[in-house]
C-alpha cells in the first residue's frame, strides 16, 4: 500500500509569533521555521505502518516555497521514501492545496493519505476534509488510533467530549490529533540517508491547478491585551462575570 | 441573502452550540434556516423550530445521517447550501469535520472559526493558536463559516415559531461505517490539556482540603493543579504541580485558590485566558494578574462557588 | 563566509534541540541531578541509538566524520539544556584523543563501542598543582613487566566516576614541568590500586580525584608513543575548548532569554520593569557581549579540527578568554535583574550562571588564555 504524507512548513511551534506594526500579517523575519506539529505526526503514523509491512512506500509532499525542501528533508530522514515538493511563493489557501494534492493523490495512486488536523499558523482545520471532497474517499478526522485491516481502515476520532470509531473503506483519508502517537527522533544516520532520497519539484501551473483566492486578509492584529483586572464582591459576582463578561463557563 | 446554519445535535436535544452560530447569523443579517439532519430527530427538529430567530427548519431524517458520517451528509449540505449566501456551522468536531468537505463539493474556501461579524462579508478569526486576530473578506457566491462559540452570545432557545420542512436526502454513500463511540469520561482531564484548571497553594493547608477543589473541578469539568508551596508542603503529588518548573498550562479560565503568586508559579500560568484568584491577602500578587479577584476565606468562598455553579 | 547551515546540518541541530526539549525539563534534570551517575544513562543512550555521540569521530572509524560546526550545534544545545551528560568529556576530549593516539587494534578495539555510546571515557589531565598547565605532570609511570605501573594523583575528572576507561596522563622520564617525557595511558575504572574520591561539582555535573597507587597498566594501555603525548593532549584540548565554547553560547542565549522573558513579566510600581531604561540598558549590554562571543565560537569551531598550528591555538585561545569574559557578565548581569529569584536553586536561571562561570575555570582560566594568547603573539 502506498501512502501519502502531507507536510506543512510553519513557524517553529516555540516561538511566540508577533504582529507587524503595519498589520500586514505576522513577522516571519528571521523566525525559526519548522514541520507543522500535526504533520510531524502524520508522517510517524506512516512509517509505522510501513514498518508494520502494511505500507510500501512512503511519498512526502508539501505544498509551500522552495525552502520548504528542508521539512521533506525532515519527512526523509524520519522515513518517507520520497518526496514531492509543489512550488508556489503565494500563501495558498486549504482548498487549492487540497486541489494540488487531488493531483499528486491521482498521480500516485495511493492508498492511502494521512494529513495533520491543522496547522499552527492558519488554524484552519480544512485540508483533509477538502481532500476528502475532491477525490471522493472517506475521511477519518482528529484519529487518535488508526489500524488497518484488509481493505477498511478503522479510525479513533477525538470528538467533543470523547472518541468515536469508525470503519472506512479504502482509499480513505486520515487527519492526525495529537495524541495518534509520538513522533521520533531524526537519528543520524537516517538524516545522512535522506540526502540521497529523491525529491521531485513540480509546479501549480504543471499540475493543472489554478490557485486563484476568493479569501482576502485585510488585516491582522494582535489580540486585546489582558485589561487591568477587578476585585468582585461575592461569589454570585464572580460567577456572573465568569459567564457573562468572560464566557468562560 | 440568506443563511443555512446546520444543527448540532445527538438526534435526541440540540447542541448548545447551536445558539451561537444562529448568534453569528444574526449578525450577518437575512433569513436564517436550520438543517437537522439526522435519524429520528424529529424532537430536535421540533425544539430548533422554537429557536429565537429561525425562519425555517429544514429536517432530513434518515438513517445515513444517523452519525453525522460526512460523506454522506456532505453531498446533501451541498445541495441544499447553493441556494443561501452563507453557511454556518459551529466549530465543534462534528463542524469541522463535515463543513470543510461541503465547501470543496461546492468549490468554495471555507472560513474557520470565527468569533466576530464585520460585515456580511468580513470576518475576524484567530490564527496562530489565538497570538493573532485575522480579519478577512471573502468574495466566494457562497459563503461557508464555522463559527467558533465563544465569539457569539447565545440566542435564545425559545420564542422562535419557525415553519418545519421536510427535505429529502440521498442514501448512505457506502464509504464510511459509525462502529461505536465512548462519550462523557468522567475523569478529569489533563492539567496540560484541560479547558479550565483549578489550582490551590499552601492556603488550602492540607491536601484533604483538596477535595474542595475536586468538586468545584467536576462542575466544571476542570483539572486540579497546585503551586509549588502545596506539592513541597505534600499536599497533593508533583506531577500536580503548576509553575515554571512544573507544568506550564494556558487554559481558557485558570482559577488560583489560596496562591499568593510567586513569579515561578506566574510563569506557569500567566498566558491562560482568564484568570480568578481566590485569596484571603489583599496584597498577594497573584491580584497583579487575575482579571477577577476575590478576597476572603477560601473556605467559606469555594464551596459557595460550588454551590453556584 | 556562508554562515548557513546544510540541511543535514539544520536537522541536526532540530533532533537535538528537540531532544533536549522533550527530555530535559527542569524538574527531570534535578531528577538526573540527584540520581547516582548524576546525569541521566537514559539519555546518554539514547544520544548513542541516534547516532549523535559517533559525530566527532572519523567515517573510517565508524564514525559521522562531523566537523566542528557538527559538534558546536550539538554542544550549543546541550547547553541551553544544562545537561549532565560527559559528552564533551567522552566523545570529544577523550574519543579525539584516542583516535589520535591510539594505534590501529586500540582503535579497533574501542572506538565502535565508544561511538555507539556504550563506552563512556574520561579524561585525567590535570593535578593539583598543574594550574592548567598540560605538561605540570607529577604523576609517574614506571616501566615494569609487560607494562607500566602508575602513581600520583590526578584534579577533577569530570565525568571519571562514571566512566570505564580513564585516559591518564603520566610521566614516563624528565622532571615535573619537562615537556619531554608525557605518555597517556588508558586506565580501566576497575583496576587495582585506583581509587576515585567522587563529588559533585558547582554546576552540577559530578568528578572525582583520582588516587594512582601502583596502578598495573598493559603494553597495550599506552597511547601513542611513550613520552610524546603533550602535542596531542594541547591539540585535543583546542577541541574540547571549541566545544566548550559552543556548550557556553547555549547556556548565554538561555541566561538571556530567560532574563528578558522575565522582564516583560515581573511587575513592579505597576508596570512591567522591562519598561525602566535602566534595566533595559543592561538587558542590551548582555545581549551585546553574547553577540560578540558568538562569533568567537563559531571561530573555535571552525579551526578546531584544522592541522594544528601557532595561528590554530591562538584563535581557540582568543575565543576562550571571551567567552570567559561574556559568561561571567551574562550570568551576573541576569542574577542582578532577576534578584532573588535569579539565586534559587528551583530556577533554572541560577544553573545557568553557574554553569557559566565554572566553564570559566575548566580547561584553563581567562587569565590562562590571555597569556598564552600574548605568548603566541611573541612568537608570531
Amino acid at each position: 500500500m502506498k501512502i501519502l504524507v502531507a507536510v506543512k512548513r510553519v513557524v517553529d511551534y516555540n516561538v511566540k509569533v508577533r504582529v507587524k506594526a503595519d498589520g500586514s500579517g505576522v513577522d516571519l523575519a528571521n523566525v525559526k521555521m519548522a514541520m507543522n506539529p500535526f504533520c510531524e505526526i502524520a508522517v510517524e503514523e506512516a512509517v509505522r505502518l510501513k514498518e508494520k509491512g502494511i505500507a510500501s512506500e512512503i511519498v512526502a509532499v508539501s505544498v509551500g516555497p522552495a525552502a520548504a525542501q528542508e521539512q521533506l528533508r525532515t519527512a526523509l530522514a524520519l522515513g518517507a521514501d520520497r518526496a514531492i515538493l509543489i512550488e508556489s511563493d503565494e500563501e495558498l489557501g486549504s482548498l487549492a492545496v487540497a486541489k494540488l494534492l487531488k493531483a499528486v493523490v491521482d498521480k500516485e495512486q495511493s492508498q492511502l493519505v494521512i494529513l495533520g488536523k491543522q496547522a499552527i499558523d492558519s488554524d484552519n482545520n480544512q485540508t483533509g476534509q477538502m481532500l476528502g471532497a475532491l477525490t471522493g474517499y472517506a475521511q477519518g478526522t482528529f484519529a487518535s488510533k488508526v489500524e488497518i485491516a484488509g481493505d477498511q481502515i478503522n479510525v479513533t476520532r477525538e470528538i467533543d467530549g470523547g472518541l468515536q470509531t469508525v470503519a472506512l473503506k479504502l482509499p480513505a483519508i486520515v487527519t492526525t490529533d495529537l495524541r495518534l502517537n509520538e513522533p521520533r527522533y531524526a537519528s543520524l544516520p537516517n538524516i545522512m540517508k535522506a540526502k540521497k532520497k529523491p525529491l521531485e519539484t513540480l509546479t501549480p501551473d504543471a499540475l493543472g491547478v489554478s490557485t486563484a483566492s476568493t479569501v482576502k486578509t485585510l488585516k491582522v492584529e494582535a489580540p486585546a491585551t489582558r485589561s487591568a483586572g477587578i476585585i468582585v464582591k461575592s461569589v454570585a459576582e464572580l460567577v456572573e462575570k465568569l459567564k457573562n463578561e468572560a464566557k468562560v463557563i | 441573502m440568506a443563511t443555512l446554519v446546520i444543527a448540532e445535535h445527538n438526534n435526541a436535544a440540540l447542541g448548545a452550540a447551536t445558539f451561537n452560530t444562529v448568534a453569528a447569523a444574526q449578525a450577518i443579517g437575512g433569513d436564517i434556516h436550520l438543517l437537522v439532519a439526522g435519524s429520528n430527530c424529529a424532537a430536535v427538529a421540533e425544539a430548533t423550530a422554537r429557536v429565537a430567530g429561525v425562519s425555517k427548519v429544514l429536517v432530513a431524517d434518515q438513517a445515513a445521517y444517523a452519525h453525522q458520517l460526512p460523506e454522506n451528509l456532505a453531498p446533501l449540505v451541498a445541495a441544499l447550501g447553493r441556494d443561501y449566501s452563507h453557511l454556518l456551522a459551529a466549530a465543534t468536531t462534528n463542524g469541522k469535520d463535515l463543513l470543510p468537505r461541503v465547501a470543496a463539493l461546492l468549490d468554495v474556501e471555507q472560513i474557520s472559526e470565527i468569533v466576530k461579524v464585520l460585515a456580511p462579508d468580513t470576518f475576524q478569526r484567530p490564527i496562530y493558536a489565538g497570538n493573532a486576530l485575522a480579519t478577512v473578506q471573502s468574495s466566494a457566491a457562497i459563503k461557508v463559516i464555522t463559527v467558533r462559540g465563544t465569539g457569539f452570545d447565545a440566542v435564545a432557545g425559545e420564542g422562535g415559531s419557525a415553519s418545519i420542512e421536510a427535505v429529502k436526502g440521498g442514501s448512505d454513500a457506502g464509504l464510511s461505517r459509525f462502529v461505536g463511540e465512548e462519550i462523557a469520561r468522567s475523569e478529569r482531564p489533563e492539567l496540560t490539556g484541560a479547558k479550565i484548571v483549578v489550582s490551590g497553594g499552601r492556603g488550602m493547608q492540607s491536601g484533604d482540603n483538596f477535595q474542595l477543589l475536586y468538586r468545584v473541578a467536576d462542575k466544571l469539568g476542570a483539572a486540579v493543579g497546585a503551586s509549588r508551596a502545596a506539592v513541597d508542603a505534600g499536599f497533593v503529588p508533583n506531577d500536580m504541580q503548576v509553575g515554571q518548573t512544573g507544568k506550564i498550562v494556558a487554559p481558557q479560565l485558570y482559577i488560583a485558590v489560596g496562591i499568593s503568586g510567586a513569579i515561578q508559579h506566574l510563569a506557569g500560568m500567566k498566558d491562560s485566558k482568564v484568570i480568578v484568584a481566590i485569596n484571603k491577602d489583599e496584597e498577594a500578587p497573584i491580584f497583579q494578574v487575575a482579571d477577577y479577584g476575590l478576597v476572603g476565606d477560601l473556605f467559606e468562598i469555594v464551596p459557595e462557588l460550588e454551590r453556584q455553579l | 563566509m556562508d554562515f548557513q547551515l546544510t540541511e543535514e546540518q539544520q536537522m541536526l541541530q532540530d533532533t537535538v534541540a528537540r531532544l533536549v526539549r522533550d527530555s530535559y525539563g527542569f524538574e527531570q534534570r534535578e531528577q538526573f541531578y540527584r540520581s547516582e551517575a548524576g546525569f541521566s544513562r537514559a539519555f546518554w543512550q539514547q544520544l548513542g541509538e541516534l547516532g549523535l555521540t559517533g559525530v566527532p569521530f572519523a567515517e573510517a572509524h565508524g564514525g559521522f566524520g562531523g566537523s566542528g560546526v557538527d559538534s558546536l550545534l550539538i554542544m550549543t544545545e546541550l547547553g541551553r539544556g544544562l545537561c549532565l551528560e560527559p559528552y564533551l568529556q567522552s566523545q570529544i576530549h577523550a574519543g579525539g584523543l584516542l583516535q589520535q593516539l591510539g594505534g590501529a587494534e586500540q582503535r579497533k578495539r574501542l572506538l565502535p563501542v565508544v561511538i555507539a555510546g556504550e563506552l563512556q571515557l574520561a579524561v585525567a589531565l590535570e593535578e593539583p598543582q598543574s594550574h592548567y598547565h598540560l605538561h605540570h605532570v607529577q604523576t609517574r609511570a614506571v616501566r615494569v613487566e609487560g607494562g607500566w605501573e602508575l602513581c600520583g594523583r590526578k584534579a577533577v575528572v569530570i565525568g571519571g566516576h562514571s566512566a570505564g576507561l580513564l585516559l591518564v596522563s603520566a610521566r614516563t622520564h624528565g622532571e615535573a614541568r619537562d615537556e619531554q617525557g608525557i605518555s597517556l595511558f588508558l586506565v580501566d575504572a576497575r583496576a587495582s590500586g585506583l581509587s576515585r574520591r567522587v563529588y559533585p561539582t558547582i554546576d552540577g555535573p559530578k568528578a572525582c580525584e583520582l588516587y594512582l597507587d601502583r596502578v598495573l597498566v598493559g603494553d597495550g594501555d599506552l597511547l601513542g608513543e611513550p613520552g610524546q603525548a603533550l602535542p596531542a593532549l594541547r591539540y585535543q584540548q583546542g577541541r574540547a575548548i571549541a566545544a566548550q565554547c559552543a556548550e557556553a553560547i547555549g547556556s548565554m542565549e538561555e541566561a538571556c532569554r530567560l532574563t528578558l522573558d522575565y522582564l516583560k513579566t515581573r511587575q513592579q510600581f505597576g508596570t512591567p520593569i522591562g519598561k525602566f531604561q535602566a534595566l533595559q540598558h543592561r538587558m542590551v549590554d548582555m545581549r551585546t557581549e553574547l553577540e560578540l562571543a558568538t562569533p568567537m565560537a563559531i571561530l573555535a569551531a571552525c579551526v578546531a579540527d584544522e592541522a594544528d598550528s601557532e595561528e590554530r591555538s591562538r584563535r581557540l585561545a582568543a575565543a576562550k578568554f571571551i567567552i570567559v569574559h561574556a559568561g561571567r557578565f551574562i550570568a551576573e548581569q541576569a542574577i542582578q535583574l532577576h534578584g532573588g529569584i535569579g539565586m534559587t536553586w528551583e530556577y533554572s536561571l541560577a544553573h545557568h550562571a553557574k554553569r557559566l562561570v565554572m566553564l570559566g575555570h575548566q580547561l584553563g582560566d581567562d587569565d590562562h588564555h590571555l597569556e598564552a594568547y600574548a605568548q603566541l603573539l611573541k612568537t608570531a
